[in-house]
């Protein structure tokens, strides 16, 4: 009987790692979409973003972030509060993300006391001013794109599905080469072409930590190839499942930031 | 006058000694005057370092922050010298306490810049101190804002159709640092039309520490509908900029002051067009020439913005915004002109000169 059972399982992992249950790739982009934009109902991090040039200079932002969930796959509000460097500190930054309409952006600059609402009709526009966009930081829907299973590969000792995602509307993007970790269903590297088939943009998960039992990619890198630079993101001091309340993601707030933002 | 200063000392002491936080920086500014302008040069109270340099500087900023269960305290002070001015000063630009001392109320009491309007470097229904001086320059746009000192009061109802009501009690008006009171930058006789001789123009009455000098400004937030928040404003005070001239009759001189200002506005924004729409407007009343009929008071206006701005590129944002003023009583500043260009004043159309 157990020689039985350890033949079926077995027989699954043979299965499962030759591709033979070929996995629904949408179904697959939505689960890593979930698990990489919406892990728990909310979450805090330290972030420490470091920006490098192609001449090498680098330029370094500390901030923490807070997310809430109002619906998971749906809508969801982002707080930013900036600790440096100096002439940025204690700017606050809230981010309504709509899943039918553009985003809300506003921005707080303490110094002239001036709420700012910031344009937010393109979401390929830089996230304060690194090589992530607002999409790379909140997530892009899985529903806007058609998927495409294309082969397994590993990235680094971790094997993954390799995935082509297409824009079904005209993008910034032509398609996307993504490569999700098939244990953990989390986007370990993604592949941005363009028109004439260039690689323009390259994400790199570049470390994995498991935060109270989450899969958390807890090191992100963003290339620009054109550019020639990038910019690493590192999260720090992360909780889940914090209790913020959704009240505090507001003007007032962000003028007068509670605790738990900062 | 001594009382402010000694409590804005004191207020700092504690904070320095007892701030859990402090940082700041060190600035270096320098903008040199490319033509020089001989009849700018004949201009006795602009300083021999300010024919060349509109601004040459160096600022030590330290700023400083103290939490706790009470309220949070923030002090933010310049050290600037000043060699334009040829002087060393300390600027406290921000030194207030904040707190909650119910759910639904903020306080803020003390030295702090306050802003609200839409408008992008165009102000209307913000009618708080600025400094001129500092934006024509060349320093940091931030500067622009003047500090003043206020208590103010953000109520927040809990209401889905008000979201804050913000109410600003300036107990001491606070002016413009405009461009007539430094001796950095020459400026015109707003009368004659000539170059002020000795650079400066001080206006007779201060609006220092008398209590009927006290300024109120306040704003209604509502709620947002489809993504548009609107705000409607109002202010009671005086002029930021001593427009206003007061004749003596005795010696037929005028001096300049600062007249009263009502201003009733409204504004709105919101996303629409693909980008930021944002649209405002204000009534200014002026209480000392409601006919506008007085020369030497500045009349009613009505004042209006709109501004669009969207994202280009990833990195690059525009904005184009429209702005417009409509005086009241036009006719009779048009008709006060006419009579000054034929030398009779006896026929102005005013009181003022009818004694």
């Amino acid at each position: 009987m157990k020689s039985v059972k350890t033949l079926i399982v077995t027989l699954f992992f043979l299965a499962s790692s030759s591709g033979l249950f070929a996995q629904d790739a949408e179904a697959l982009m939505k689960e890593a979409h979930l698990n990489y934009n919406y892990a728990k109902d909310d979450g805090k991090a330290k972030v420490v973003m470091t920006i490098v040039s192609s001449k090498g200079s680098t330029k370094t932002k500390k901030f923490t972030m807070v997310r809430k969930d109002l619906q998971d796959g749906g809508d969801q509000l982002y707080f930013i509060y900036f600790k440096a460097p100096s002439d940025i500190k204690r700017m606050t930054f809230l981010v309504k993300k709509h899943i039918d309409r553009d985003d809300d952006r506003m921005l707080y600059v303490p110094a002239i006391d001036l709420v700012k609402k910031i344009a937010a009709n393109d979401k390929a526009s830089s996230f304060v001013g690194s090589d992530f966009s607002y999409e790379d930081v909140s997530g892009r829907s899985w529903t806007e794109d058609v998927h495409e299973l294309i082969g397994e590969e590993n990235i680094g000792e971790l094997a993954a599905y390799k995935i082509k995602s297409t824009p079904k509307k005209e993008d910034y993007f032509t398609y996307k080469i993504s490569f999700i970790s098939k244990k953990d269903k989390l986007p370990l590297r993604e592949e941005y072409y363009d028109k004439k088939g260039n690689l323009t943009r390259i994400f790199t998960a570049e470390k994995l930590e498991y935060i109270e039992g989450v899969p958390t990619i807890t090191v992100r890198k963003m290339e620009n190839i054109a550019k020639k630079q990038y910019t690493q993101i590192e999260f720090v001091s992360i909780k889940y499942n914090i209790g913020v309340k959704k009240k505090y993601f507001s003007e007032r707030y962000l003028k007068k930031p509670h605790a738990v933002l900062k | 006058m001594k009382i402010r200063q000694f409590t804005i000392l004191l207020i700092l002491l504690q904070g320095i000694l007892s701030a859990q936080e402090w940082n700041g920086f060190v600035e270096f500014s320098l903008s040199p005057k490319f033509s020089q302008n001989k009849l700018i040069q004949s201009v006795s109270a602009v300083p021999a370092n300010g024919r060349y340099y509109a601004l040459g500087e160096q600022r030590l900023q330290l700023k400083f922050e103290h939490a706790s269960d009470r309220g949070d305290l923030f002090f933010k002070i310049d050290f600037i010298n000043d060699n334009v001015l040829e002087n060393t000063k300390l600027d406290v630009r921000e030194a207030f306490f904040t707190t909650t001392p119910v759910e639904w109320m903020d306080l803020k009491i003390g030295r702090q810049i306050q802003t609200w309007g839409v408008g992008d470097l165009m102000f209307i229904n913000d009618v708080f101190p600025k400094d001129w001086i500092s934006f024509f320059a060349g320093r940091q746009d931030a500067y622009l804002k003047a500090p003043s000192d206020a208590i103010r009061f953000s109520l927040f109802p809990g209401l889905s159709a008000i979201e804050a009501i913000d109410i600003s009690l300036m107990p001491f008006a606070q002016s413009d640092l405009n461009l007539m009171t430094e001796g950095r930058f020459a400026s015109r006789d707003p009368l004659l039309g000539q170059l002020l001789r000795d650079g400066r123009l001080t206006p007779t009455q201060t609006t220092s520490t008398e209590w009927n000098n006290a300024e109120l400004a306040a704003r209604l937030q509502l709620g947002a509908v489809k993504g548009f928040t609107t705000a409607l404003y109002t202010y009671k005070g005086r002029w930021n900029n001593p427009l206003a001239m007061r004749l003596d009759s005795q010696t037929f001189t005028f001096s300049p002051y600062f007249a009263k200002l009502q201003v009733y506005g409204a504004s709105s924004r919101g996303a629409a067009l693909g980008g930021i729409v944002s649209v405002e407007g204000g009534y200014y009343y002026s209480e000392e020439d409601e006919n506008g009929d007085n020369p030497l008071i500045p009349n009613s206006s009505l004042r209006y913005l709109a501004l669009y701005e969207r994202s280009l590129t990833t990195t690059l944002d525009i904005g184009v915004q429209y702005y417009g003023e409509m005086i009241r009583n036009f006719s009779s500043i048009e008709k006060n002109y006419q009579l000054l260009l034929a030398g009779n004043l006896q026929l102005l159309d005013s009181e003022a000169f009818k004694d």
